[in-house]
């Protein structure tokens, strides 16, 4: 459960105006006709649920322009770059534009993996709704829902309808192994509640144990370690009032008008099941933000893995994959800033995607982007911020990017959609209780 | 979760915004069975445009019943290509929302629309600046009225477009259902909500009023001039509708399941209408009379006095897929009920539609017999944002085929079909039906975004 499903970013440089000229020009070509482009098709990449390359110019024009592939892939980095670099060489035609990448590297399946490794960056949270789901199982399972669905849309309801449910469970079953026996029907136990109640028990005992390892320190080590304590409380105090003094002086945008939403970034959206997006925005200066902005991220991600497992981001059920990446930027003649990037897959409209956002997550979302630059105005680190419904929405547009290629290996899917047919699936060929067993009828 | 404003903390409108805005926004002049709606483009001559609208403003109805006339109801709406004609600089119209300066012709994929060069009304060679609506209670005083502004339009330089008329008012639309059921209650002038009516911020509708987040939106400012307030957004579609397609499939699936009892066929086929609408012909909800309509709750004190979660979360009476449901999927978004009220209450508009042509007789609709005569609704509605309001529940939920975990089903009624073969299904005990190949009945043959400002702001427009 916790090993597969990996977050890869690769970074890096255009090598130089013409080599971003022929980018841009590939790039399009690709994302023109995902299929069937002389370029690289992603559909040929292995275990791969979505991925995108983006061009990421900085708006200061300080930086250069950097290219970014976010695939969200299944097993090991390692493994799977290795066999792109084997299977689906093509992937050269995108990566030879890049600075400092040596012509037909992939040739060299050792080298390129080390090379691609070497502009990886770590994502600093990553939350995906199906965790450790494989992509080959999706579709199964897809396919399973639907080799269901066609036995009881036939004229067999009629007659399945007058049988005890445990009965047409079984027929189902049965007729849907004799029509396609290509398929993986097999039942799985459901530990996802056992999981949750013992992730919570770890926590709380750790939690617990730090506390009193805090009170025990000075009558076991001494009273001089009396002071340790005293330090994390008092730096947990000046921590606050720093942040509260900088929030009463952060400036956030204000917007008298709507922001011009970029033709190149909306014509990729309104997509008909699924979406996504790119955001990148500047980190308010100074170390404070980007520790905050660490730990903020580290606190995210852990929930993400462990407690968010499946299905809802803090009541989200519409993402399936997204992470967000610190850039920190070191430039010789250029003021040191760090970046944040935001990739998101998701399913519906852009504006169901903030509205969730904001109505559902909006501390979360807060915690996190209040301390990028420009957002607006928030209380105590979660709250205010992305409740400014109209302001966190202007300030989203502001700084999206377009996404010049995106490919999704689920297209018709929604998460919903992939939840409930690994849940059938997994139900299809075991005995179930009533209560079960009746919703599973109902799901179907 | 974020919580937002309190019903206590709904700003009202005074007196004198009662008095500013226009009437439209509190009535849909059901009082007035009949309405027309002049389209028009506005001459180059933006002078000449400013002194139609200065004569025009004096018979706009506000609010305020003081201020109306006897009879006879105006109201007037301009899109931001409209303003531009009569001379708002480009940089106050730039403050307005994207998607209303953009107009709903660009919206195509987001509204599963059809293509805006085959519209009828506001298509890419016809833009729509002006629509003047005009409400009367008889068919002779509309034709006058609609006369009369065509005639004021024309001899300021503006090309009308279209007339559109409609009337005498039903209470049904065309496929037989009672129309308009659900609307949201919007505070200021009735004292109380009916049961099962929402309360819901007056800058949900209005501008220049707190919204549900308890925020002002942006709104053009023109010098000391807030245009915006007092002002909303409306939507215009011309929806045509094919009652025969839609009830020959019906009564086709009927068919297919009932067997060969007429009677049976034909209780199936009122059931399963039903189904698909998710109400009643009566209006009635699903969910207080699963079986069969019952007009004892379709009175206004019990047609919306329900929710779905605890009676019903599972569809086995009002399918998810039903049209009704996912207009307004009250406590059934997801999560707990309140919550989803909540956050649905965010995505509410006053709908104040109006059905062209003839009614096509039931029997003929069943037997899917058509007879070729034009029939549909003007769509009508207004909300402070087009993008939250109209757009989002078109697209996010009617449109959108995996709306709460289904699959492959946009809305049977108005989804558009995406050109995909569509499904319903309707939940059941112990197997589920699923409804393969709903047709497209609903076609949207054009319209545009306009905004309603307010008599303050007309003002402030036509003296330039």
């Amino acid at each position: 459960m916790l090993d597969a499903t990996q977050a890869l970013t690769v970074l890096a440089e255009v090598a130089d105006d013409r080599a971003r000229v022929v980018l841009d020009a590939r790039l399009a070509a690709i994302a023109d006709d995902l299929r069937g482009n002389p370029w690289f098709r992603p559909g040929e990449l292995p275990d791969t649920h979505f991925m995108r390359f983006v061009i990421i110019d900085d708006p200061r024009g300080e930086l250069p322009p950097l290219l970014a592939w976010e695939s969200n892939h299944d097993r090991a980095t390692d493994a799977y770059l290795a066999e792109i670099a084997r299977g689906v060489p093509t992937i050269e035609r995108v990566f030879e534009c890049c600075a400092g990448y040596p012509p037909g590297l992939i040739a060299d399946v050792d080298a390129w993996v080390a090379w691609m490794k070497r502009h990886a960056y770590p994502a600093g949270a990553f939350y995906t709704s199906y965790r450790g789901v494989p992509r080959a199982r999706i579709l199964n399972d897809r396919d399973v829902h639907a080799a269901i669905r066609d036995v009881i849309d036939g004229d067999d309801r009629i007659e399945l309808g007058g049988l005890p449910p445990a009965e047409i469970q079984r027929r189902i079953c049965a007729e849907v192994k004799r029509r396609r026996p290509d398929l993986d029907c097999s039942a799985t136990i459901d530990r996802e509640a056992q999981w949750r109640t013992a992730v919570l028990a770890v926590l709380a005992i750790v939690a617990l144990a730090v506390v009193a390892g805090l009170i025990a320190l000075p009558c076991v080590a001494g009273a001089g370690w009396a002071a340790l304590p005293l330090a994390l409380v008092v730096a947990g105090v000046a921590g606050y009032g720093a942040l509260r003094r900088r929030e009463a002086t952060d400036l956030a945008s204000a917007y008298v008008r709507p922001v011009d939403v970029v033709a190149a970034v909306r014509d990729v959206e309104d997509q008909v099941a699924q979406n996504q997006l790119t955001h990148l925005v500047d980190l308010k200066p100074g170390a404070f933000r980007l520790a905050l902005l660490w730990i903020v991220l580290k606190g995210i991600n852990l929930l993400a893995r462990f407690y968010f497992v499946h299905g809802a981001l803090g009541g989200i059920t519409a993402i399936h994959f997204a992470r967000w990446v610190i850039l920190r930027d070191r430039r010789p003649g250029v003021p040191k800033r760090h970046r944040l990037l935001f990739f998101s897959n998701y399913d519906g409209s852009w504006e169901s995607y903030l509205g969730e956002f904001i109505d559902r997550a909006a501390a979360g979302l807060t915690a996190v982007w209040s301390n990028t630059r420009g957002f607006p105005a928030t209380e105590r680190l979660l709250g205010e911020g992305a409740r400014d419904e109209e302001a966190f929405k202007q300030w989203t547009r502001e700084h999206q990017l377009a996404t010049q290629v995106w490919w999704s290996g689920v297209p018709d899917s929604t998460v919903q959609n992939i939840l409930d047919d690994l849940w059938i699936r997994g139900r299809l060929d075991r005995g179930l209780a009533d209560a079960e067993l009746a919703t599973w009828l109902r799901k179907l | 979760m974020t919580e937002g404003i309190t019903d206590a903390e709904i700003d009202l409108p005074s007196e004198a915004d009662l008095a500013d805005i226009q009437g439209i926004v509190y009535s849909g002049w059901t009082d007035h069975p009949y309405a027309g709606f002049v389209f028009a483009t506005l001459g180059p001559d933006a002078a000449a445009s400013r002194a139609w609208l200065d004569s025009l403003r004096h018979s706009v109805t506000p609010v305020a019943k003081r201020c109306r006339r006897p009879q006879g109801r105006l109201q007037v709406a301009l899109s931001p290509s409209g303003l531009a004609a009569l001379g708002v600089p480009h940089d106050v119209i730039a403050m307005m929302p994207v998607e209303a300066t953009e107009g709903m012709a660009t919206r195509q994929r987001a509204l599963a629309d059809s293509d805006p060069a085959t519209w009828k009304l506001g298509g890419p060679t016809d833009p729509l600046d002006v629509l003047v609506m005009v409400y009367a209670r008889t068919g002779e005083d509309r034709d006058a009225q609609v006369q009369r502004e065509r005639a004021a339009l024309e001899a300021a330089g503006a090309r009308v477009v279209a007339s559109e008329t409609s009337g005498p008012l039903v209470k049904n639309e065309h496929f037989g259902f009672a129309d308009g059921v659900s609307q949201p209650f919007l505070s200021g002038q009735h004292t109380r909500p009916r049961p099962g009516e929402d309360r819901i911020a007056t800058g949900e509708i209005v501008l220049g009023y707190r919204n549900a987040y308890g925020k002002l939106p942006i709104t053009p400012q023109w010098g000391n001039c807030d245009l915006g307030r007092n002002g909303t957004y409306l939507v215009f579609r011309k929806l045509q509708q094919h009652v025969a397609a839609f009830w020959g499939w019906v009564a086709d699936q009927a068919r297919h399941l009932g067997g060969s009892d007429p009677a049976a066929v034909d209780a199936l086929t009122a059931k399963l209408g039903a189904k698909v609408m998710g109400r009643w012909i009566s209006g009635a909800s699903l969910v207080l009379t699963p079986d069969h309509d019952d007009r004892a709750f379709a009175t206004l004190d019990r047609i919306n006095a329900f929710a779905y979660l605890d009676r019903d979360a599972d569809g086995l009476a009002c399918p998810i897929a039903s049209h009704a449901r996912r207009a307004n999927p009250r406590d059934a978004r997801g999560g707990p009920a309140e919550m989803s009220t909540k956050v649905v209450n965010r995505h509410r508009i006053l709908r104040r539609g109006r059905s062209y042509g003839p009614q096509l007789p039931y029997e003929a609709a069943i037997a899917g017999r058509d007879d070729g005569a034009q029939r549909g609704l003007y769509f009508i509605c207004l909300q402070a944002s087009i993008a939250r309001g109209f757009e989002f529940i078109q697209q996010t939920w009617l449109a959108n085929p995996g709306f709460l975990g289904l699959n492959g089903e946009p809305d049977p009624i108005i989804g558009g079909g995406g050109g995909r073969p569509a499904y319903l299904t309707i939940p059941a005990d112990p197997i589920r039906l699923r409804l393969p190949n709903v047709p497209a009945v609903v076609h949207n043959l054009g319209g545009g975004y306009f905004f309603v400002p307010s008599l303050a702001a007309l003002e402030r427009i036509a003296t330039g």
